[in-house]
């Protein structure tokens, strides 16, 4: 039922490094609450996004902060789709919300194309001190997530990418 | 995607029957506004009240609907949930649209 965190490579144990992600995978308690497959299809985001926003608000996370984290999913799940399946739905996109006492845990994983450098994007402000004819209509999407989660952590191996976001339980009151 | 217009005292209303704006609606509701605004008053307002999830897909569809006017028309925003006006804000896209409480605001008499 619930995905194994385990991927293709060497066992975890045989690679004492530690990095980040291992940092933060060790600091989510093991409580899946969501864990789903979805197409690179902006249909299917759409769906796993009211999945998502439901399986947090179930967990106590307030209509503010529930939105937070949807609107943080659909861009990082729209880049996937967008960038790393160049917008044909043949890719599988897997999805695991986890729960520690006070922080969620949402992994993205899938085996499209990397990231460009293979680390994240800075995610700048899109610039609009501009004429209106030259506004930006898009390049906002890693400000967003980064305006929106407590921390990101990118890893790419053995062809698989995990982009893993947390953010705090905040419950009513 | 169902978009509804109006003309009210050379105001031209477009009211969003939808509850998201994300990116499986953007290229729709970008054509729909081409559409409708094809022609008709220079000032235009987008009637938000439905809307209770917009992503940067959508927000760009907004923003290409302002630029595909051209010069001398012109769009206003109007009765933004705090879902929808925190993206305008975040992006700092609230200081280019003129943004309005209501319909009856962003069409009433100047003060």
């Amino acid at each position: 039922m619930a995905l194994s965190r385990k991927q293709p490579g060497p066992p975890a144990d045989l690679l004492p490094g530690c990095n980040a992600l291992d940092t933060m995978i060790a600091m989510c308690a093991p409580k899946t609450l969501l864990s789903v497959s979805l197409q690179s299809s902006p249909d299917a985001v759409r769906d796993v996004l009211a999945r998502v926003a439901q399986t947090v608000a179930a967990a106590g996370q307030n209509p503010t902060a529930t939105n937070n984290i949807e609107l943080a999913m659909a861009e990082a799940l729209n880049n996937v789709v967008e960038h790393s399946f160049h917008e044909t739905a043949k890719g599988q996109i897997l999805v695991e919300i986890t729960l520690d006492e006070d922080v969620f845990c949402i992994s993205i994983r899938h085996d499209g194309t990397p990231m460009p450098g293979m680390r994240l994007p800075e995610g700048r402000p899109a610039n609009v001190g501009v004429d209106s004819a030259n506004l930006p209509e898009g390049g906002f999407g890693w400000f967003l997530i980064r305006s929106l989660v407590l921390d990101a952590a990118y890893t790419h191996r053995d062809n698989w990418s995990e982009l893993v976001l947390r953010f705090a339980r905040l419950p009513e009151g | 995607m169902n978009l509804s217009s109006t003309i009210t005292d050379g105001t031209q209303v477009i009211s969003v029957e939808e509850e998201r704006i994300d990116a499986a609606a953007a290229i729709q509701f970008k054509d729909r506004m081409r559409e409708l605004t094809q022609d008709g008053p220079t000032r235009i307002v987008l009637d938000l009240e439905q809307v209770d999830f917009i992503d940067s897909s959508g927000l760009g569809a907004i923003v290409a609907s302002m630029k595909q006017l051209g010069e001398g028309r012109k769009l206003d925003l109007c009765a933004l949930s705090p879902n929808v006006d925190k993206v305008f804000r975040l992006t700092r896209m609230d200081t280019i649209f003129g943004i309005y409480g209501s319909v009856a605001e962003a069409t009433g008499p100047a003060s």
